[in-house]
């Protein structure tokens, strides 16, 4: 037999199936023009060019994020002005102070302090739906997989990171297109790495207390974001080096034609990968805002029905661990904050709202009048934040897609000792270089 | 050159290792075995020995084109942008192989070169798609040019 | 009810099309024990109810790859009323790969042609008809975006499953080497009731060629192993 079907029957299996199409075709199909370029000849030729390639895609990636957060900003202010507008109605008109204060400091200036956050999420999944509907996104996948390659990691670990920058769900999830499973564990391993739109909060409210709005502080939160691909690069070679062994898998992508993205599915695309964001918002976040202003009201009498927080269990809570963070210069709302953004990093900004009692802008305000952070210290909260563990629904994707209890553990290990060795290396450099 | 009907000896015949060598080898063998048949033609008239001889100068015939043939097989890597080919044969693992070719990449399919990124992956045109392949799968795939 | 299973090469717009047949009334699951998405959803057409089943985009039906199996499977196992396998018609070539491959294993194939207006406009002049002929199967033309020849194609599926449309079984020959080791595997496949009677033998014999694991693991319990296997030698 295998003098006819040699070593690989497949490939000869093949090679005939396609004999026989050439055969139909040639008899009911007629070409023309096929020398004719096409259109998505024309774009990849740009857009594959040797030289102008990466720089285009890098190009319009920064697009992408320009137009995410400055078609966003105008309701991200009306939503702000909203939940103010709420807050302040409960107060004054609900006579049960219990419930008044529930409605103003936890629903409102928690709650609502991530909810503002909801534009910029949905627009950059409208952005990459575009992308990736288009087509264009298997080309950046092209042009990028020498670098990824170089990393240690295929050049289709590409998109899930791209996702990363909206939610770190959805992306974990958009993993499974890679069939390799080295690759694709070092992929989610990384993955938390890459800020999420949770994290976009906390940058805006530390760099703006520390630096203002000078661009200073657009460059600060800018820094955040190149720090968690750099940390996520670094920790992608040193995997391969040591967990993973070998070579990424080969690459084989097929380029589909440039089409106009229809606006139902893309959509519906977006919808699809930015509902996790909503439902953790929902869900998650909406329980532990409630957890944290219970803790941060009572005892009722002792805080005067939340006006003194430092009475408060979260007081006591915070205190109580304040001695693991003061050598980096954070105080105990800080500690606080950190606990509670284990269960989603959004409730960090949430946490500072309710426990300094104002709206999402004025929090800026307060923390700037009560000193909290220096630059440096700030600096490595933001540090701090990116880095540790991801919130505990993006440990559920990993827990789901690699299906056992070990590497969601081995994340939250690894990423918490990270952590700390970086924001403590930013401390130190920093007291070095003589900042305070 | 063949000297009173003599071929020549035979460590002419298999000095040099590569395949030009090999080709002109195989030439130059046709070549005396033609010359023995001319110069000895009234004696084989009729013979059985002239019909052999006849059948070797065949088959060193299609050995010569068959060399040609080798001598213009490469890597698809080789190619540039533009360039067209027609697949000769493809190495690599099962796993690897069955994707290739259930993508359309078989022996005799005809592929064009539409991008190129060295190191990184080359953009070829097959069946009337358009794949993306990584270097290292690019250079597995044997193909002969098309002009 | 109907059952209709859509598959096809990625990116030909099959997604657009379940969109286009079951609108907002789908349903998105997980296929049982793994981690790709399943979807379905349901349409009706002249009150006759189709329940449609999204299967992966994939280029063939081997066993190396997850998606792959879990189309090859749901048509093997399950046998869907009918199958309509999208096919992009600027690239018909490659795609028509899948269509053998569906026709070997003898399902109830109704081809949908797609991006028809993309082939209009290249000037690529396909018969339609001569295609169906040849394939053995109908051929409805789709533009998935607009939603031209949704309404044809659910009138052909439900024609389909009540077996009113015209099919011929075309058997596609791999030319006279291959075709002799086929009849010779086939034969002693077919002596198993149990094999021959759940998939088709043909098919069964070029997986055995092929060395498909899954089908090799079905030869290894049959009791006609050896005489099978002594074919392939």
């Amino acid at each position: 037999m295998s003098a006819v079907l040699g070593e690989d029957p497949e490939v000869i299996l093949a090679e005939r199936r396609y004999g026989a199409i050439a055969k139909i075709l040639e008899t009911a199909v007629t070409k023309t023009d096929e020398k004719k370029w096409t259109f998505t000849d024309m774009l990849d030729h740009v857009f594959l060019h040797r030289a102008l390639g990466i720089p285009i895609f890098l190009a319009l990636l920064w697009a992408v994020f320009q137009f995410t957060f400055a078609f966003s900003e105008p309701f991200m202010v009306m939503i702000g002005i909203f939940f103010g507008w709420l807050g302040g109605l409960a107060e004054a008109g609900i006579a049960n102070p219990h419930l008044a204060s529930f409605v103003a400091g936890g629903l409102c200036d928690g709650l609502g302090s991530v909810l503002v956050f909801v534009p910029p999420i949905f627009m950059l999944f409208l952005a990459l739906a575009i992308l990736e509907d288009s087509g264009y996104l298997a080309r950046a996948a092209f042009v990028m997989d020498r670098i990824m390659y170089k990393l240690g990691l295929h050049g289709r670990s590409f998109i899930p990171m791209m996702c990363g920058f909206g939610c770190n769900i959805p992306a974990i999830m958009a993993t499974r297109s890679i069939e390799n499973e080295k690759d694709r564990m070092i992929t989610i391993l990384v993955n938390p790495l890459i800020s999420c739109g949770a994290r976009l909060p906390v940058y805006v409210l530390i760099s703006g207390v520390i630096f203002g709005s000078s661009y200073l502080a657009g460059t600060a939160v800018f820094s955040m974001y190149v720090l968690g691909i750099a940390l996520a690069i670094i920790m992608a070679l040193i995997f391969r080096r040591t967990l993973f062994r070998g070579k990424p898998a080969p690459f084989v992508l097929e380029l589909p034609r440039y089409q106009v993205p229809t606006v139902k599915s893309t959509l519906l695309h977006m919808w699809e990968r930015g509902k996790w964001f909503l439902i953790r918002a929902g869900t998650i976040i909406f329980a532990v805002v409630i957890v944290i202003w219970f803790l941060s009201v009572h005892p009722w009498a002792a805080t005067e029905g939340g006006e003194i927080i430092e009475a408060s269990y979260v007081a006591g809570l915070g205190h109580f661990i304040e001695p693991i963070f003061a050598p980096f210069g954070w105080d105990w709302i800080a500690g606080v904050a950190i606990i509670f953004g284990f269960l989603a990093k959004e409730v960090v900004v949430a946490t500072y709202g309710m426990l300094l009692g104002t709206g999402e802008e004025a929090v800026g305000d307060a923390l700037v009048s009560m000193g909290v952070f220096t630059p440096l210290t700030g600096f490595a909260f933001m540090a701090f934040v990116l880095i540790y563990i991801p919130c505990v629904a993006t440990i559920g994707a990993i827990w789901r897609e690699t299906n056992s209890v070990k590497w969601p553990l081995f994340t939250m290990a690894y990423l918490t000792a990270l952590a700390f060795i970086v924001s403590g290396l930013i401390i130190g450099i920093g007291h070095l270089l003589g900042f305070a | 050159m063949v000297r009173g009907g003599r071929v020549r000896s035979r460590s002419r015949i298999f000095g040099g290792g590569s395949i030009d060598h090999l080709c002109k080898d195989i030439e130059h063998l046709h070549d005396d075995v033609e010359h023995v048949i001319k110069a000895h033609h009234t004696e084989l008239e009729g013979n059985e020995i002239r019909e052999h001889l006849g059948e070797v100068n065949e088959r060193l015939h299609d050995l010569m084109e068959h060399g040609k043939d080798l001598k213009v097989v490469m890597p698809l890597t080789a190619l540039s942008v533009g360039d067209d080919g027609e697949i000769v044969e493809m190495r690599g693992g099962r796993g690897m192989l069955r994707r290739l070719s259930d993508m359309g990449f078989t022996p005799s399919a005809r592929v064009k070169v539409l991008a190129s990124c060295p190191p990184g992956p080359m953009l070829i045109g097959v069946r009337d798609a358009r794949i993306a392949l990584g270097r290292g799968v690019a250079m597995r795939i044997m193909v002969r040019e098309r002009r | 009810m109907i059952t209709v299973a859509l598959i096809g090469n990625p990116n030909v717009g099959k997604t657009e099309l379940f969109n286009r047949l079951t609108g907002l009334k789908q349903h998105v699951g997980n296929w049982p024990g793994v981690t790709v998405e399943k979807k379905t959803g349901k349409c009706t057409y002249k009150g006759e109810e189709l329940e449609i089943v999204d299967l992966p985009g994939t280029y063939s039906l081997t066993t190396h790859a997850i998606d792959e199996l879990i189309a090859r499977d749901y048509i093997v196992k399950e046998k869907p009323d009918v199958v309509v396998d999208i096919v992009d018609g600027t690239n018909l070539e490659r795609n028509l790969y899948l269509t053998l491959l569906l026709l070997e294993l003898e399902a109830n194939v109704l081809v949908a042609l797609n991006q028809w207006d993309m082939v209009k406009e290249r000037g690529i002049d396909i018969e339609v008809d001569k295609l169906s002929e040849f394939l053995g199967v109908p051929i409805v033309t789709t533009v998935a975006p607009t939603g031209d020849g949704i309404e044809k194609l659910k009138e052909v599926v439900v024609k389909a499953a009540k077996g009113k449309e015209k099919r011929r079984k075309v058997v596609l020959g791999y030319g006279d080497d291959i075709e002799a080791l086929i009849k010779k595997v086939e034969n002693e496949i077919s002596k198993d009731m149990n094999l021959s009677s759940t998939y088709p033998s043909r098919w069964l014999a070029i997986k055995v060629l092929e060395k498909d694991d899954e089908v090799l693991k079905m030869i290894e319990d049959s009791p006609y192993k050896n005489e099978i296997m002594e074919m392939v030698r």
